[in-house]
């Protein structure tokens, strides 16, 4: 009688441990790209993280000293030290980051030089509306979810500070870019610049683009910029 | 009459012995989320499908006709952009053993000569086709998964930027 419990006892820890081994096999499955990928992300939303919990303030775009002015709209220090601590904890590595962001934001200035004089306009209910869809797409894939929950709560910011100060700063500026782009294209493509296409293809989303990026350039070259007295010696490119 | 019953004798065992193909198909809803300094998270989502055909000729049984295609029915805003998806090639393998089968690299597909109907606004990552067969030798019905292997990459200011992705279709036969 004892032995045959004996037996059954441990047929039984045999079965639990194989079952076991299946299920570490299993919760390992994510392929070692997938992890890598995964960690990549985590490492740098730590960093962002840190960065947003101690430069709140900065979310405040349009506050702050004009460091610049670009055809009469001015960059703030605090866009400027937003999108510098950002491509920062990003890990960007260029030779003068002060030159890299405020070219980046010269151009950004532009762009919406070029929307205001082309009459090209975001208003708020579009920029809920995207904002709206952005949540849905959260929402429907729990994993990317997780992954901003944690950004959001390692940042000390409120999901509605989230979702109404920084993602409206983008959205904003995703909604006009991309207004202004369907605009400069649609021009060329009247000017015969660049050739309508039949199918949506990436190379012809990639040819659309060089020709969105040169006409800005065009207007970048000939933009009026201005640099602050007391920010000139930051940057030595301008 | 003997001709007719040798006639008759062939034929049936030729129908017997080689199946006619049936073709499969799946569709694949793949989403990535990255993180950008210029944009904040984003999600990029789009699809890849794939359709195959299987017949057997008696030992040896074939998956051929592959049509493989990844598209974009929502793009994003181009300043975001939608980065590229490149066929990398299938691979056939065994379902119960892991075992690899047979397998087609990007260089054995040419564009989709019937080439698919998009609704309007899609972008089309690639609709390709490749004529080659991947066969094996098989008695007994087994469960195999053909798979297309997918890269998907983004501008390398987006971390992360570039995934592999599966797209499988099973076959038992």
């Amino acid at each position: 009688m004892k032995k045959s419990r004996t037996l059954i006892l441990v047929s039984l820890s045999i079965f639990l441990i194989f079952i076991l081994s299946i299920g570490a096999f299993s919760f390992s499955a994510k392929n070692p790209q997938e992890k890598a990928n995964e960690l990549q992300f985590d490492n740098i939303m730590k960093k962002v993280s840190s960065f947003f919990k101690s430069n709140k303030d900065k979310l405040e775009i349009n506050k702050g000293d004009v460091i610049a002015e670009v055809n009469g709209i001015p960059i703030y220090k605090n866009e400027f030290e937003l999108r510098k601590g950002l491509a920062l904890a990003s890990g960007l590595q260029a030779d003068n980051i002060d030159d890299y962001v405020l070219q980046k934001l010269i151009k950004e200035k532009v762009q919406e030089y070029l929307a205001s004089k082309y009459n090209i306009k975001v208003s708020d209910g579009e920029i809920n509306e995207y904002i709206e869809k952005e949540k849905k797409e959260f929402n429907e894939y729990p994993e990317a979810k997780k992954k901003l929950d944690e950004l959001i709560a390692a940042s000390g910011m409120t999901e509605d500070e989230y979702w109404n100060t920084y993602e409206r700063y983008n959205a904003r500026r995703i909604l006009l870019f991309n207004k202004l782009y369907n605009f400069i294209v649609e021009e060329g493509i009247k000017r015969g610049e660049v050739k309508k296409a039949e199918q949506m293809t990436s190379d012809v989303q990639n040819e659309y683009k060089i020709y969105f990026d040169s006409v800005v350039d065009k207007y970048i070259k000939t933009a009026k910029i201005s640099i602050s007295d007391e920010y000139k010696a930051m940057f030595k490119g301008f | 009459m003997l001709f007719q019953f040798v006639f008759l004798l062939i034929l049936v065992l030729s129908v017997s012995l080689v199946n006619i193909g049936f073709a499969a198909s799946t569709q694949n809803y793949i989403r990535h989320y990255a993180w950008s300094s210029d944009w904040g998270t984003k999600i990029f989502a789009f699809y890849v499908s794939y359709s195959a055909s299987n017949y057997t000729s008696y030992p040896l049984k074939y998956i051929s006709d592959h049509y493989v295609a990844a598209f974009n029915p929502l793009p994003n805003s181009p300043e975001i952009g939608n980065g590229n998806c490149y066929l990398i090639g299938v691979d056939v393998v065994d379902g119960s053993s892991g075992t690899l089968l047979g397998s087609l690299d990007s260089s054995q597909f040419i564009n989709n000569p019937n080439g698919s109907i998009w609704n309007p606004g899609t972008l089309i990552y690639f609709d390709l086709y490749s004529p080659y067969r991947i066969s094996y030798y098989s008695t007994s019905p087994k469960t195999v998964n053909a798979i297309a292997k997918t890269l998907f990459q983004l501008d390398p200011s987006w971390i992360p930027n570039n995934w592999t992705d599966y797209t499988t279709l099973t076959f038992n036969f």
